[in-house]
């Protein structure tokens, strides 16, 4: 640990990283940056590396680039002041969106509609 | 790969290459600015007429736009088979409404056969696969899903909401269009470079290559979307909550501004009630209107909050929050501006009833509750097709544990008064957090003036979609597809003139002026930084309280900053130079809204009422800010017919005559 080199950079944005690309399923097609409207995620200028998610403070969550990843190396995080609560009618408990305590998925039905 | 895994060792090149010295001149009869819903509409339209079109947007068309990730309703069919009222009678109810009527009519006249034209491009707007046969919210000989109102259909359900826009954009490249993606345009080209001559054009750039494009054309079409972000400055905050699509800055009423468009109803800005960027995901807390209308609300002791029709009388059941009550012609979706088109809504009394102890907060949305197709409706059609909740929402919820089966969904807790805002039922937030917006008057909230054609003064210079004021899909495509007919019309007699050499150099050096700045040690201020500036000039003196003095102050504080730090911004690289010169937008728009508040109070001293009685018409001309009046419904004035069908027939009449009908 001693031995890591240590640098100044800027500081980071106020949602920290909007999307997470998983370099381990990425294919490098850039796909999602070229959907990307407000080019958020960017290619990488390295051909066939992982693009980078180079603006997140304009990202606008609509996460288009999501749907257009082949390989699902996408990960979208809504920011913490976004993560709202809900509660299971018959138990009365209550867990927040992306919450350590969230209960397991239950709900696997696709939208109407959805192809 | 995420930025976070760059510790400071590596700097990473523009992924593009870079061609600033060059410049692309495309020659097409029509250019439609902005790729969305309405974008989409008037270029296929014009294609289909015959004429050559490129369609320039800041971003990928496929997905581009307000509407781009999706769509849940499509809404205003009063011109369908199933209104229990027609356009024209419509019109009669929308007398005293202080809107551009004739713009209002064309929208609405022409949203069923809008709908028809987005289902024969491709779109699912049927429930094919039978999942709510036999239910109140299907129209069984046609199989459309009726929204809110089941007893009419004044809007649709859209089950394949979620794909119209790539439909578009196959349907864009069907008609031959050609399409320029990431490509912002900055200002339009007129003859001899002077504002009010016929458009010649209109000058961009490439947000990949930073490469100059210059369009020569004697038409363009705005499709620009909203006017936003003059107030907020919001980047760090997050999009998310913000309904409008990042690239609707103003960029197109700015553009046309410049141009010599004349613009109305400017004055119109005060607090928000619910869009703001302060506030919680869109559709993504509990609700009773709009995408989750009729969900059932309960306190937070598990007691349900009543509803009640618009008369305040109360109602029981859900089945009775989709139905009109006697009296009503149809009960609409919850924004329509005539009096009497009301859908029910939670107990208008709440705020009282939860500072008397009734009802505790926090309240939830109880979807488990809800009987189960209109459950499936709410969450399966509308969060899961609607562009902000189907991945944000429906799959990141759901991946959460929420489950709409099992689950409430918490409302936002804000000030027990709030809770009565907006016509009750629609909660994002609590509002005193954002001050000072645009309004949100339903297709009046301050836009160009268009004529019968939906063109603005500037001849060749047509409006759609929600640059026009008109908000929505339904509104956007049939207004697009309407000024993508007019628009090949006029290309067909009216030759483009010359482009003025002068204004294309004049036009390019602004382009590129921060980018060669960037190198300049004194040129420090970043394109956020200003944004911060002018939202804080709007903040503080085109707020609530506005006087004369505070919004004179207002004009010198955007001219100093206009002379002073908008000279000193820069770009290292195209994307961050398309921002900046968003802020030109911002300066440009800004100072409107300004200076229509001014005349207003103008107006009011003089004892002219420009919110009922005249329309007060603002242009700028020789650098002086200008304000005409115009009687109300001057659109039925000579040499315009006094009958609405008699216009729009006459306006159409060319096209009806190509297609034999």
């Amino acid at each position: 640990m001693n031995e890591k080199r240590v640098f100044m950079t800027p500081n980071p944005t106020g949602p920290t990283e909007a999307v997470t690309i998983d370099p381990r399923l990425c294919v490098g097609c850039n796909a999602c940056a070229d959907i990307c409207r407000t080019q958020t995620i960017m290619p990488n200028p390295v051909p066939g590396k992982p693009p980078l998610v180079m603006y997140p403070d304009e990202c606008w969550y609509c996460a288009c680039c999501i749907e257009a990843c082949r390989t699902g190396a996408l990960v979208m995080h809504l920011p913490i002041n976004q993560r709202i609560f809900f509660k299971r009618k018959d138990t009365g408990e209550i867990y927040r969106i992306g919450g350590q305590e969230d209960p397991q998925k239950s709900y696997f039905k696709p939208p109407l509609g959805h192809r | 790969m995420s930025i976070r895994e760059n510790w400071g060792d590596a700097v990473y090149q523009w992924p593009y290459p870079i061609k600033y010295e060059e410049t692309t001149v495309v020659e097409t009869d029509v250019l439609v600015i902005g790729g969305g819903h309405a974008g989409c509409c008037a270029a296929i339209a014009a294609a289909r007429r015959g004429a050559r079109v490129a369609v320039a947007d800041k971003a990928p068309i496929r997905r581009s736009g307000c509407g781009g990730a999706g769509t849940d309703h499509y809404n205003n069919l009063i011109s369908s088979p199933g209104s229990p009222i027609t356009p024209e009678e419509y019109m009669d109810l929308a007398a005293d409404i202080h809107f551009q009527g004739h713009r209002n009519y064309i929208a609405i006249k022409g949203t069923w056969n809008a709908l028809m034209e987005l289902e024969k491009l491709g779109l699912n707007i049927r429930d094919e696969d039978g999942d709510f046969i036999g239910d109140a919210t299907e129209d069984e000989s046609t199989k459309l899903l009726k929204g809110y109102d089941y007893a009419d259909m004044i809007a649709v359900k859209l089950k394949g909401g979620h794909y119209l826009k790539p439909i578009l954009y196959e349907g864009l490249k069907r008609a031959g269009c050609d399409l320029y993606e990431r490509v912002m345009i900055t200002n339009l080209l007129t003859a001899d470079g002077q504002p009010g001559h016929p458009i010649t054009g209109a000058i961009g750039f490439s947000m990949k290559t930073g490469e100059c494009f210059v369009f020569h054309a004697p038409c363009v079409i705005l499709a620009t979307g909203y006017i936003c972000t003059m107030w907020t400055y919001n980047l760090d905050i997050t999009g998310n909550s913000y309904r409008w699509d990042p690239n609707e800055i103003g960029d197109g009423f700015a553009m046309a501004w410049r141009a010599g468009a004349k613009s109305t109803g400017m004055f119109k800005n005060g607090q928000t009630h619910g869009s703001h960027p302060f506030a919680w995901p869109r559709f993504g807390t509990g609700n009773s209107g709009n995408t989750w209308y009729p969900c059932t609300i309960v306190d937070n002791r598990g007691k349900e909050i009543p509803w009640a029709d618009l008369h305040g009388n109360p109602i029981s059941g859900v089945q009775a929050r989709n139905l009109p009550v006697s009296g009503q012609p149809y009960m609409g979706s919850g924004f329509d501006p005539l009096h009497g088109i009301e859908t029910p809504t939670i107990i208008k009394d709440l705020p009282d009833r939860i500072k008397s102890g009734e009802f505790e907060l926090p309240l939830w949305a109880d979807l488990a509750g809800m009987p189960e197709e209109e459950r499936r409706s709410i969450w399966g059609v509308m969060v899961g097709n609607e562009g902000k909740s189907r991945y944000t929402l429906y799959d990141l919820y759901t991946r959460s544990g929420f489950d709409p089966d099992r689950d409430m969904l918490m409302c936002p807790i804000m000030m027990p008064e709030h809770y009565g805002r907006g016509g009750g039922g629609w909660f994002q937030g609590e509002a005193e957090i954002a001050k000072s917006w645009r309004s949100e008057a339903f297709g009046y909230q301050g836009e160009l003036c268009v004529d019968w054609d939906l063109m603005t003064h500037v001849p060749g210079l047509y409006v759609a979609g929600a640059a026009s004021g008109l908000e929505g899909c339904s509104l956007a495509c049939s207004s697009g597809f309407y000024a993508g007919n007019r628009a090949s019309e006029f290309a067909r007699s009216n030759p483009v003139q010359q482009l003025n050499h002068d204004q294309v150099i004049r036009e390019r050096d602004h382009i590129y002026a921060p980018i060669k700045r960037a190198e300049n040690p004194s040129c420090y201020i970043s394109w956020k930084e200003l944004w911060g500036g002018t939202a804080r000039a709007m903040q503080q003196t085109c707020a609530d309280y506005k006087t004369k003095p505070v919004l004179e102050q207002g004009l010198i504080w955007l001219d100093s900053i206009a002379s002073t730090e908008a000279s000193m911004t820069y770009a290292r690289n195209p994307h961050e130079l398309a921002r900046v010169l968003e802020d030109d937008t911002r300066l440009t728009v800004s100072r409107v809204f300004m200076q229509a508040c001014m005349a207003k109070i103008d107006a009011d001293s003089q004892g002219i009422d420009i919110e009922h009685d005249r329309y007060m018409i603002n242009s700028m001309k020789d650098g002086r800010f200008i304000t005409e009046y115009r009687d109300p419904r001057y659109w039925l004035e000579e040499p315009e017919s006094a009958s609405y069908l008699e216009n729009y027939e006459r306006h159409r009449a060319q096209e009806e005559k190509e297609a034999g009908r």
